[in-house]
């Protein structure tokens, strides 16, 4: 592991969201490019805007049974759901989020219970009206935020992730996933300007590669291989990072790392 | 007989009325994640009286198969092993059965099929 | 009788619907695939084809839009929004991209 110190200037700091088909490995990319940002000297927002589990275990961290978000909200006389007087990002941050090892912060969704959203409604509304304003505060100007946007285009359509300058498509070597990411690309397609960048995910081989690529004429950003110890990491629900920290695929997203932070450079 | 592809988690589960659905098919892979939303969605759709069927899909090995049973052992499992057939298939825009109706993933899968055609009665909708 | 199959995002879901379906079809059974996923792929696992499936959600999106008449019968509803797919089994997209319910 290396570190490296803080450089000056708001120009490091990246603000992306991961996208793509369900089971493209979205939260799994999401988690480790977090926890490797953090460990680089970035301060690392991870957003999971999910109603069912995920990006908390690709960080390694554990999520309460109680949403924290719920204790935000709050019904106002119309009867619909408010962020409580004095809370807002910055706030909602400092303390309804959850720690995620090496520094990390994760603000959570409410989470589907056995009985369905209703019980905690109040988290998922908030959840989203924090999102929207987190560009606002000065205390968050220098956090880097890495959103996780769960099931396929639908949260792009709703502009779940204002905040992005980068929308990272993850994309596996299957037409099912590369015709759902470019849905996603059409439904982007948004007047404020935000790049797209590539990654193929679960490649096993340069062919795999090439299929993506070809599919939207574009060059990937990274290509994460097929890895036998990520698929361990999953099946017993750990953080990539911390179980397979040398693996190939975490060593691809270390690269992916470097290649947001040259962009961010560059911009 | 009408199939649907209910959209992903355990919302549409949690929607279906008793009755709604003759048979629910939970699909897991070995992963944590995935383990845990089919546990729930089997638990609601059996709630739900639905007869629930487990495929246990992209299974490589031993261990990945315990992992699907760990949570899911008390239903009847459909084990789809990871199929080179399948894996063509989704790289080529193909139907798996076109691809191969031998291959083992296929063959499980045709299987369920007639396991879930020789459950019950079989009403043909009027269409 | 009504199957519906269910999971996490990615698991699976859409091929072993489509296997399923077919392998019913092929032993005579008379069968509907019914896509109510908002982000539609059973037509690739049932054999219809990719820029055929991607081109469905259009189709769909396109009767509706010229149209402000609902369709007041399933056997109707199955007729103007249903494909066909190998074996006989008749597809249809029950979803559309461009119309989200939240939550």
């Amino acid at each position: 592991m290396t570190v490296c110190p803080p450089l000056p200037g708001s120009d490091r700091r990246l603000r992306v969201a991961v996208a793509g088909k369900g089971g493209a490995g979205k939260s799994t990319l999401a988690g480790t490019l977090a926890r490797v940002l953090a460990r680089r000297g970035h301060r690392v927002l991870a957003l999971d805007s999910d109603t069912l589990p995920g990006l908390a275990l690709s960080l390694g961290a554990t999520a309460p049974a109680e949403p924290p978000l719920l204790a935000a909200a709050e019904k106002g006389e119309d009867g619909r759901w408010r962020l409580k007087k004095g809370i807002g990002p910055a706030r909602a941050v400092q303390r309804y989020a959850i720690d995620a090892p090496d520094g990390v912060r994760l603000l959570q969704s409410g989470k589907h219970t056995d009985t369905g959203l209703a019980p905690v409604m109040g988290a998922v509304n908030v959840f989203y009206k924090l999102v929207a304003r987190l560009n606002e505060p000065a205390g968050l100007r220098e956090w880097t935020f890495v959103g996780d946007l769960s099931a396929g285009p639908r949260q792009i359509a709703y502009d779940w992730a204002p905040y992005a300058e980068r929308i990272l498509l993850v994309v596996e070597p299957t037409w099912q996933s590369m015709l759902t990411a470019r849905r996603i690309v059409r439904i982007a397609a948004t007047p404020r300007a935000v790049a797209m960048s590539l990654v193929v995910n679960k490649a096993s081989g340069q062919p795999d590669v090439e299929l993506v690529e070809d599919f939207f004429g574009m060059s990937a950003l990274a290509v994460v291989p097929a890895d036998d110890a990520l698929r361990d990491a999953e099946r017993s629900g750990l953080a990539p990072i911390d179980m397979a920290p040398h693996s190939p695929a975490v060593a691809a997203i270390e690269q992916l790392a470097d290649a947001l932070a040259a962009g961010s450079l560059q911009a | 007989m009408v199939i649907g592809d209910l959209e992903a988690g355990i919302g549409t589960v949690l929607r279906l009325q008793p009755g709604m659905a003759d048979a629910v098919v939970v699909v897991a892979q070995p992963t944590a994640k995935s383990i845990d939303i089919a546990g729930r969605a089997a638990r609601i759709a059996a709630a739900r009286e639905a007869d629930v069927l487990v495929v246990a899909n992209r299974i490589h090995n031993e261990e990945d198969l315990a992992a699907v049973r760990a949570e899911l052992g008390a239903y009847e499992i459909f084990v789809v092993p990871d199929d080179p057939a399948i894996y063509r298939a989704d790289q080529e825009g193909l139907a798996p059965i076109d691809v191969s109706s031998d291959a083992p993933g296929v063959v499980a899968l045709t299987a369920l099929a007639s396991r879930l055609a020789g459950s019950g009665a079989v009403t043909f909708r009027a269409l | 009788m009504k199957i519906v199959v269910a999971g996490k995002g990615g698991v699976g879901k859409t091929t072993v619907a489509g296997t399923v379906a077919r392998a019913l079809a092929r032993d005579g059974h008379r069968v509907l695939a019914l896509d109510a996923d908002a982000n539609p792929m059973l037509g690739i696992s049932l054999g219809v084809g990719p820029e055929e499936t991607d081109a469905l959600v259009a189709v769909r999106q396109g009767l509706e839009d010229g149209n402000s008449e609902h369709e007041p019968t399933i056997e109707g509803f199955v007729e103007r929004f249903g494909t066909d797919a190998p074996d006989g089994v008749r597809l249809v997209v029950a979803s559309r991209i461009d119309q989200f319910d939240p939550g």
